[in-house]
């Protein structure tokens, strides 16, 4: 909302400069974004009167108008159709900086003079837009005729403008009149409303009937004849304009002007195109109109309609018909204000996709009482400005009229919410300076609201309005007071920290992603381990949560799993890295049926790509693979103590995936680690290998502690054996480990695999496979025997269970 | 004696010489000098024949001596050779880049999420997590933003269907967290992603992290909420560091103010804070009376206070981040850098 300060004072007093103003309101709620001057870079401008209009020689459409500015006359080219002699006029000079009306974007040019179609042009007359004023540029700025010729339009026009922001709950600020209440307030300044004459009273000179179920709470109608239409006064215009309003003339002008003055919307319909009374109801079912700008509507259920006794002749509160609408021709006026209901007006507007000054008013609820006062200033401009005579008095429906309910407030109320103390009679004065009646008895404040104030029902309502004039910069800072609640440490919050610490700690960068994705990135994993147990990493489309108003494509279903935002992750960094290694631990969504609340279940999900360390010409080269993966996975169960868990290969999982792992904790699959298959990468356009994992991280929790017991281990040394056992290449090392411990008897304490070999000199399709045996006992230092004669017995096994060779042993 | 005379000057100046080896070559010579079996020591030994046997016998003692001593300082030498040599095989050109370690890193977001957690926490406050997707009851109704009210438009929202959406603030969390804890007293933080349907620029997501801060009991009161915030805001982003209310509108908080900070310049003016000095970071109030009675409260025992900040615009001028989109593009070239 735009507040031209010269509107301002003329009905409040302020002393203090007005930056100071604009900062108070601002801390009191009432957002100032922008102090504005117009006319500040107006330099070369002036107020000039056209003397003589004469044709083109070379152009039709371009006239040559000579101007009187005070200190001589130019000749200026303009093709300007409304421009005529005896017009005062802005008169801008050589080197003047003017608006670019024809750019898109805020542009300024300097003006210079030139031939224009062979007749020189030494200044210009000035459109609203090249001045910044606003949008108009199908003609030029015709200014008061009073205004002085020569002065500097600085002087007629410019001012300073307040831009606000309001919140809704300002509604009752949003106005002239409005504002000049909260700087009365704040500044301690004096207030001076306008002088309302009153309405006359007498017998209504158009008749009103209002459905009963029409949403509204008060209306209006008074009929004005002796209308003549044509410009708004000079002041009512560059107020429009200063508040960035069109004019257009001067009836419209004027019930704008009370609008922004007062903050009550108000229309006038032409009388002579209304048949008979006036009857406000609810729309009929598929009920049409052509409004004001032309457009063929239709009314959604509900809409509140200003009609006559035969057809609708506006949208109540929203917009007017075209056919009613005041023009040139129009001689009679039937002025209407009104206070509509504000849910169905915003309802209505946002069915219809229209919204007005009006509407924007109607929607935040307006003061029924304003409506009268409204009325009567809106009678009384066009009576004083346009000769208008009223006829009758107003029809006025206001079926339960009453000021609202005083509101008790104790002044220890507004300590226990703002922590300090104000006292009673402080309180009550800053009520007072709002608007309200106050009275107090000891401590106990009574506030009558004002009409305007419907919004104060309850004493956390005062305590607020105390708060901000009092002002928020004189509150302390203090820390809480009173019992702290009970502490308890949140295991599961610590245990996902603990789980994104170690997972950076292995090398891994966390990202985070959007829970919106699309069909397209979602597809990549259709199919992928979906004939096995485990977490589901793509789902059918009925199965998504959808967003009915997606802002793209790229954004609209709700991510079923974390792979396929973290694939395309990975292939977006495959384009300037080559080593890519990520996780994201957070939520999925999964849903439970239509208006019920779906699961969201946390996941762990990584990928990686590229060499293991980071490239340096001292580490030897190896790709990740998912060997790589399963490390990490087990790394971080062991931290988080997770030991029931399972690691086993997965059967035939399709193109999807390849040298798949599935991870069962607590006996069930909870998770897959693999390696992406063709289709996946072909989705994503990515040639790289990649290793993936996605774990349901609920059933990490369910088996994961922050506590870890001590074991205890001998202190006696270990005594090391080899043993290299050659086996068929199609040997899972796994059935190797279990044999070896399954046989190494009580004092095998430690097995580790150290050295995988094929090739030469071994027999083609075998492997042999290098493990360290540690025997140890608790007690004493084991023999050298002792240890030998349990690795034989590992060796028996071997060769019994796997037709295994040990080398060196078996090989003479 | 001009036997021991000979022999003591003959120890001095071998184990002068041996200072002087440098290598295995000029060790060997010293050796076959002094050492060997026509060595100078030998020849001066078989001078001892010649001595007088009373004298022999002293000369003879002196002699050995003489001799294990040089023998020691050769295979000392020998020993400190072969150290060099190996130290030599050691060197390293340590101008070569270092082998880089292998290193990973948590979100930037997560990580000012877990360094607010921590300063809250100091303060009393325990995360409480809630739902992202929510009804439009507990994402308005229940925070007295009924259907059709005017509020709604400060949320842009993105619907489900007609009673799910994607939460538009981590407010809802407050009467989720309200019901838990009731009729205890409480203090809880709720962090969590939320929602909008806004147009994405550098300065507007779609999606953002909010921290939502909920204390509910007995003296708790806008000065508090005040002295809180200052705490948070000083430990954040330096001790320096000044706040500010100002008014403001919240449906769900009453009075509702708008919490700006000082801004990096310190009050100098610059294009961060359009020169006004104040940065806005947060906003919050007292929980208004109905929201409360929502949570299963009776606002005339208890009072609570509740604030709600964006993450990333918050921390974007601590990083001269100028672009809010950087955040979720995972782009390792961003990430990287505050990991």
């Amino acid at each position: 909302m735009r507040v031209p300060v010269s509107w301002l004072r003329e009905y409040v007093e302020f002393e203090q400069p007005i930056e100071e103003v604009a900062h108070l309101l601002t801390i009191a709620g009432l957002e100032v974004k922008a102090i504005e001057r117009t006319g500040g870079d107006w330099d070369r401008v002036f107020v000039g009167r056209v003397e003589r209009v004469e044709p083109h020689p070379n152009a039709d459409r371009l006239v040559l108008a000579t101007v009187d500015y005070g200190r001589g006359e130019l000749t200026v080219v303009t093709g300007a159709p409304n421009i005529a002699e005896g017009q005062k006029v802005a008169l801008a000079l050589e080197g003047a900086v003017l608006d670019d009306p024809y750019s898109e974007t805020p542009r300024r040019r300097r003006l210079k003079a030139g031939k224009i179609r062979g007749v020189r042009s030494e200044g210009m007359v000035c459109s609203e837009r090249e001045l910044g004023l606003g949008g108009d540029h199908e003609g030029i700025l015709v200014l008061d005729p009073r205004t002085p010729v020569g002065a500097p339009l600085a002087e007629v026009l410019g001012d300073v403008v307040l831009e606000f922001d309001l919140t809704p709950n300002f509604a009752y600020a949003s106005s002239i009149v409005g504002i000049a209440r909260e700087v009365a307030a704040i500044t301690g300044g004096r207030l001076r409303l306008p002088e309302v004459p009153p309405l006359p009273m007498a017998d209504p000179g158009v008749q009103v009937r209002v459905a009963p179920d029409a949403a509204l709470s008060r209306y209006m109608l008074q009929r004005l004849d002796n209308i003549t239409v044509a410009p708004a006064p000079a002041y009512v215009q560059e107020r429009l304009r200063a508040c960035g309003l069109r004019t257009i003339n001067n009836v419209v002008d004027i019930t704008n002007y009370v609008m922004l003055e007062y903050g009550q919307p108000l229309h006038p319909f032409d009388a002579s195109r209304v048949e008979g009374d006036v009857v406000v109801r609810p729309a009929h079912p598929g009920e049409r109109l052509e409004t004001l700008d032309h457009q063929v509507r239709e009314m959604p259920p509900g809409t509140v309609m200003i009609a006559d006794e035969e057809k609708a002749i506006g949208i109540g509160g929203i917009m007017g018909g075209l056919d009613s609408e005041v023009s040139e021709s129009t001689t009679s006026v039937l002025l209407e204000s009104a206070t509509f209901d504000a849910p169905r007006i915003r309802r209505s507007s946002r069915e219809m996709g229209l919204r007005t000054d009006a509407s924007a008013r109607f929607e935040r609820g307006t003061d029924p009482d304003l409506a009268a006062v409204a009325l009567a200033r809106a009678v009384g401009l066009l009576v004083h400005e346009v000769g208008a005579r009223p006829v009758g008095g107003p029809s006025d429906w206001y079926p339960a009229p009453g000021l609202p309910e005083p509101v008790r407030l104790d002044a220890s109320e507004i300590e226990r919410q703002l922590g300090v103390k104000i006292p009673a009679g402080e309180a009550a004065k800053i009520l007072a300076s709002l608007g309200f009646g106050t009275s107090v008895e000891g401590s106990t404040i009574f506030a009558a609201p004002p009409s305007f104030r419907r919004d104060v029902t309850r004493p956390a309502d005062l305590v607020e309005e105390v708060g901000r004039i009092w002002g928020y910069d004189n509150i302390p800072a203090e820390l809480p007071k009173g019992e702290l609640p009970a502490q308890t440490a949140d295991e599961a919050a610590l245990l996902e920290r603990t789980a994104r610490e170690w997972l950076a700690g292995a090398g891994l960068q966390e990202v985070i992603n959007y829970d919106l994705t699309s069909l397209k990135v979602l597809d990549a994993f259709r199919g992928v381990l979906s004939s096995v147990e485990g977490p589901a990493l793509w789902r059918p489309e009925d199965e998504l949560l959808k967003v009915l108003n997606p802002l793209s494509t790229e954004h609209e279903y709700l991510r079923p799993a974390l792979l396929p935002e973290l694939l395309q992750n990975l292939a977006h960094n495959l384009r300037h890295d080559e080593r890519v290694w990520l996780f994201e631990l957070d939520r999925v969504f999964v849903s439970r049926g239509p208006r019920t609340l779906p699961d969201e279940p946390k996941r762990l999900g990584i990928v990686l790509t590229g060499p293991r360390r980071p490239r340096s010409p001292l580490v030897r080269e190896e790709g990740t693979g998912v060997l790589d993966l399963k490390g990490i996975v087990e790394g971080l169960l062991r931290e988080l103590n997770v030991s029931e868990y399972d690691l086993c290969p997965l059967e035939a999982p399709g193109d999807g995936a390849l040298n798949a792992l599935g991870l069962s904790i607590g006996g069930r699959c909870a998770g897959f680690l693999f390696e992406l298959g063709e289709r996946p990468l072909a989705a994503a356009d990515v040639s790289a290998r990649v290793a993936a994992a996605e774990i349901e991280w609920d059933a990490v929790l369910a088996h994961a502690s922050l506590v870890r017991r001590f074991r205890p281990f001998s202190r006696f040394p270990a005594v090391r054996q080899d043993i290299a056992v050659l086996v068929p290449d199609s040997t899972p090392a796994e059935s190797v480990r279990r044999v070896i411990e399954g046989s190494g008897g009580r004092y095998l304490r430690h097995l580790d695999l150290v050295e995988i070999y094929s090739g030469d000199p071994l027999p083609g399709g075998t492997k042999s496979l290098l493990y360290r045996l540690g025997f140890q006992a608790d007690d004493r230092t084991l023999t050298e025997d002792e240890a030998s004669r349990a690795r034989r017995g590992v060796e028996r096994a071997l060769r019994e269970q796997l037709g295994a060779r040990i080398r060196g042993a078996d090989d003479q | 004696m001009v036997l021991a005379e000979d022999l003591d000057e003959l120890r001095r100046s071998a184990l002068a010489a041996l200072e002087a080896v440098g290598s295995e070559r000029e060790l060997e010579e010293w050796r076959v000098r002094y050492l060997a079996r026509r060595g100078e020591l030998a020849r001066a030994m078989s001078r001892l024949g010649e001595l007088p046997a009373e004298e022999r016998r002293a000369a003879g003692q002196a002699a050995n001596r003489a001799k294990d001593e040089l023998q020691q300082a050769y295979e000392g030498a020998a020993e400190s050779l072969r150290r060099r040599a190996a130290g030599a095989d050691h060197q390293v050109d340590v101008t070569l880049p270092g082998v880089p370690p292998v290193t990973g890193g948590l979100h930037l977001t997560r990580q000012a999420l877990y360094e607010s957690v921590r300063i809250f926490a100091h303060m009393g406050f325990t995360v409480f997590e809630t739902n992202e997707v929510e009804t439009d009851e507990l994402n308005f109704g229940l925070l007295n933003i009924p259907p059709d009210h005017p509020a709604r438009d400060m949320w842009d929202t993105l619907y489900i269907d007609d009673e799910l959406l994607l939460r538009t603030h981590t407010s809802p969390g407050q009467i989720r967290a309200m019901r838990a804890y009731c009729p205890e007293p409480l203090r809880v933080i709720l962090p969590g992603k939320c929602h909008r349907y806004e147009a994405v620029s550098a300065r507007a997501e779609s999606m953002f992290y909010q921290i939502e801060g909920l204390a509910v009991g007995h003296g708790i009161t806008l000065a508090s909420l005040k002295g809180v915030f200052e705490a948070y805001a000083q430990q954040m982003f330096g001790p320096e560091r000044r706040i500010r209310f100002r008014g403001s509108y919240f449906p769900f908080t009453e009075p509702s103010v708008e919490i700006d900070i000082t801004c990096h310049c310190m009050g100098r003016g610059c294009a961060l804070c359009k020169g006004t000095g104040w940065l806005e970071i947060s906003g919050g109030g007292m929980v208004h009376p109905v929201v409360l009675e929502n949570g299963g409260y009776d606002p005339s025992d208890v009072t609570g206070f509740a604030f709600g900040m964006g993450i990333e615009r918050t921390i974007m001028p601590r990083h001269g981040i100028d672009d809010i989109r950087y955040f979720y593009g995972n782009d390792l070239r961003f990430l990287r850098q505050f990991a």
